[in-house]
């Protein structure tokens, strides 16, 4: 809980930031260089460690998982989120691109100055082979995060054999190091009130007030997005479960509130399996498995909020995808989304994470770095909810869900 | 005891052969004929020792680095890191003031015969600025910045991982530390071992690149390189006379604790090449305290370059005799502050002589075709601004370490007697039992 506090604090004192950069980009008009490269140096702290923070969370994840979790339920529950962790990526982009959030006001042209599948032909095939390194340290070296997450998925599974039994030593290690790249990340997040006051200033300095615009639409169409997309999941719970729509959304209430308070999909955690048990009657097999591992291996959320951002950012700088782009953004955030940084500002290291990989430019996080509070909210609230709606499904489909609950009034409960 | 100390007296120490190669290379390259062949086989296998120890180079840095600092207090850090970068500030500003004293007073480039230097080279304008510079500090990407051989970068990361170490291993003992503890045991063992070759690489290296420059090349620049080597020698005799004063070590025991280093320095011309014979001897026939060695020795290849600031300064006031420019007090202030500072943003490999100076000499007016005037003589110069740059970072070592009370004048004494080898087993034994103390004395693992 004090940890609790001491995020909520940051991530205050991060939005306050953010006003004071408004204020003072208005108030000067122009861009000091000096302001710009503190808030470029904020940038590269963050992202110096990606690559470590994400091949390490990632092995690290897959290769905690317990000979239990890989029965059926197991390898259900991990199918579901893949699927969905893809579909939300994917109504992302398609809600970036029906809505058009960063459409009206241009901050610069720039071409894409990374051709995004390495050198490759826009064909769906040479995208789907470019996932697949040819050489992990150059991939590393080189960045390429698709790549790499690939690589660790298979050293998790490798992993996680190993481990089975007798816990490895080099799984010891690798959480020890996990911790210390978290401690990194932690340390670089206390410079985020300078940080992103540093890229607000420059940006509305260099650029005018006109790009908070922008930013406003963006909450507005991210926002909605989430909205839909839970009803959606709602919709296919409630037809392959049977239950009446307004039950479940009554009984995910709870859940879902503590998500949008706390921002910390692990904290609402146990929250989320009293409630999975006893309001919406998934049983306890599927709950342990489900639920925990929903934490470090679903999120909804962090999809659908970096696939929205991404296009976002390309329409402010006048940057179009081709449809194979788009494909490879949702492979990109689909797999990104795996990649956990439980720290205030967690939406600004998945933004590091992809935003390069997209060929645009770092700086471009910048405005987002103000609205971190409500962005946090959204991708939480998600992430919980897509984990319980799983485990719905899960149950189901074993028989292990328990219809006699929905015979009590869920505010008795 | 007696046994080590009969078996030196016999045998010649692996320093002297060192300082030996570097006298023999020197005299083989000016006075044998040049000789094709002969100088690409002294080439190669001059290269080949120099890639044997640059392999190691990186991982060396990180890991001493985070050692250093995941070992570390905080408070301890602070005050270990406010001294260093004082006294590195502080070295730099003196030893480029040292260069205007020396260089007005000498007039290094009064009376130059400009049409006698051959340019080859064609100088573009360097366009980075300031901010530029202090952002490219930090990595954009960890593993990059070691893929790249960036050691600044890869320094930074490393000290935040370090830190990170310090706190998050507060309370229970990381498998991960004792993991790098040992990966730099055996890093150092690798470079102990190539360093048994060091005066047949030494030698080469030496021979060949004079070999290849010839006498011809040096002669219109002879006093320039001339009155350099004059500041560097005033510089040094300075700063070790200050250093005994202040350490209490006899100046006779410095001299030979700089003694490898510096020809290792003249020999590859390289910093960050020459740090493990740097750090090794520092701490062991210079009585400097690990915890202070191993974070000042790395920073030091960066951050340290006292050779470079009398370089930039002398080549800029050697430069503005040439022309007939002549310098106002104030704009001597600001060439001493610009000397100072770009020291610090020097690169460490070989050749970066040329890059500082397109930096700093269109900040003092003069033209950027002078640089090449200089391209010629690279090879002396770059010996002579690293034998300094590497010299000093041990120099300040030993001012810091005294501040913190951890040097150890036994083990100056004791290195008087004993061969190279013997000093590294003797390192390594002492360490392994530092460490099996700790080990015993250290809280249980928390999980």
């Amino acid at each position: 809980m004090v940890q609790d506090k001491r995020k909520a604090g940051m991530t205050t004192i991060i939005t306050l930031s953010m006003i004071l950069g408004v204020a003072f980009g208005l108030i000067t008009g122009k861009n000091f260089p000096f302001i710009e490269m503190l808030g470029q140096l904020f940038l590269r702290l963050i992202q110096m460690s990606i690559i470590l923070l994400v091949t390490g969370q990632i092995v690290e994840a897959i290769g905690g998982i317990k000979p239990s979790e890989t029965g059926k339920i197991g390898a259900k529950t991990v199918a579901i989120f893949a699927v969905s962790t893809f579909l939300a990526a994917f109504f992302g982009i398609l809600m970036a691109v029906v809505f058009k959030p960063g459409i009206g006001v241009e901050i610069s042209s720039i071409e894409a100055s990374v051709d995004v599948t390495a050198g490759k032909a826009s064909a769906i095939a040479d995208t789907m082979l470019g996932f697949f390194p040819t050489n992990i340290m150059q991939a590393m070296a080189n960045g390429i995060i698709v790549q790499v997450i690939v690589f660790a998925i298979f050293v998790g599974l490798g992993l996680s054999y190993i481990n089975r039994d007798v816990p490895s030593l080099l799984y010891k290690t690798l959480v020890d190091f996990n911790k210390i790249i978290m401690r990194i990340i932690q340390m670089v997040m206390y410079f985020a009130p300078v940080g992103v006051f540093a890229l607000v200033a420059s940006s509305i300095g260099k650029f005018g007030i006109e790009v908070i615009i922008p930013l406003a639409k963006y909450l507005g169409v991210y926002g909605l997005g989430t909205l839909l997309f839970l009803i959606a999941w709602v919709a296919v719970v409630s037809t392959y479960t049977r239950i009446n729509p307004i039950e479940i959304v009554k009984r995910v209430t709870r859940m879902s509130l503590v998500a949008l308070a706390t921002t910390s999909s692990a904290v609402t955690l146990p929250i989320e399996m009293e409630d999975a048990e006893n309001k919406l009657g998934v049983t306890k097999d599927v709950n342990k498995i489900a639920l925990p591992l929903g934490v470090s291996l679903n999120s909804n959320g962090a999809a659908m909020h970096m696939a929205i951002t991404i296009m976002t950012i390309a329409q402010l700088y006048g940057v179009s995808y081709t449809f194979s782009d788009m494909v490879y953004i949702v492979a990109l955030t689909a797999f990104a989304s795996l990649a956990n940084a439980v720290v205030p500002g967690a939406g600004l290291v998945s933004l590091s994470i992809v935003v390069p990989q997209m060929g645009l430019p770092l700086e471009a996080i910048a405005l987002f770095a103000g609205i971190e509070w409500f962005v946090g909210m959204l991708r939480t609230i998600l992430n919980v909810d897509a984990d319980t709606f799983t485990s719905m499904l899960v149950a189901k489909s074993e028989n292990k869900l328990n219809y006699a609950v929905y015979d009590k009034n869920p505010g008795l409960v | 005891m007696a046994q080590a100390q009969g078996k030196s007296k016999k045998k010649i120490g692996m320093t002297t052969w060192i300082l030996i190669a570097v006298v023999l290379g020197m005299l083989f390259g000016l006075l044998v004929p040049a000789n094709p062949i002969v100088t690409d086989i002294l080439k190669t296998i001059g290269q080949i020792f120099l890639r044997l120890i640059q392999m190691s180079i990186i991982l060396l840095v990180m890991g001493q680095i985070i050692q250093a600092i995941g070992g570390l207090k905080m408070n301890e850090l602070g005050k270990i890191g406010y001294k260093t970068l004082v006294v590195f500030f502080l070295s730099s500003l003196i030893a480029s003031v040292f260069a205007v004293v020396i260089g007005y007073l000498l007039k290094p480039g009064a009376g130059l015969d400009l049409s006698a230097i051959q340019t080859t080279v064609t100088v573009e304008a360097n366009k980075t600025t300031i901010w530029d510079t202090l952002l490219n500090f930090i990595p954009t990407n960890a593993i990059k910045a070691m893929s790249d051989g960036n050691i600044m970068q890869a320094i930074i990361f490393a000290l935040f991982f370090g830190i990170a170490i310090s706190f998050v291993g507060k309370d229970s003992n990381l498998a991960l530390f004792d993991m790098i503890k040992e990966f730099n045991r055996v890093i150092l063992r690798v470079i102990t071992m190539i360093m048994q070759v060091a005066p047949y690489g030494v030698f080469a290296l030496i021979a060949s690149s004079i070999a290849s420059y010839g006498i011809q090349v040096v002669i219109p620049l002879a006093k320039y390189l001339g009155v350099f080597a004059v500041i560097d020698l005033a510089f040094i005799t300075v700063y070790i006379l200050v250093v005994s004063g202040v350490t209490r070590v006899g100046i006779g025991d410095i001299v030979r604790g700089l003694g490898r280093m510096s020809a290792m320095a003249v020999a590859t011309g390289s910093s960050a090449v020459t740090l493990p014979t740097a750090m090794q001897d520092v701490e062991n026939k210079l009585g400097v305290g690990k915890k202070v060695s191993r974070i000042m020795m790395p920073l030091g290849v960066t951050l340290n370059s006292n050779g470079a600031a009398i370089h930039m300064t002398i080549t800029l006031i050697t430069i503005a005799q040439m022309y007939a420019v002549s310098f106002s007090a104030g704009d001597i202030l600001f060439m001493v502050i610009l000397c100072t500072l770009a020291s610090v943003a020097n690169a460490v490999v070989p050749g970066a002589g040329i890059v500082s100076l397109t930096i700093v000499v269109p900040q003092m007016g003069l033209p950027l075709e002078s640089i090449a005037l200089f391209a010629g003589i690279e090879i002396f110069v770059g010996m002579l601004r690293t034998i300094l740059n590497v010299d000093g970072d041990a120099l300040a070592a030993m001012l810091v370490a005294k501040s913190e009370n951890v040097i150890d004048l036994e083990k100056v004494k004791r290195a008087r007697n004993l061969s190279d080898e013997e000093l590294v087993e003797l390192a390594a034994k002492e360490q392994a039992e530092e460490e099996e103390l700790t080990r015993n004395l250290a809280p249980e693992a928390t999980r």
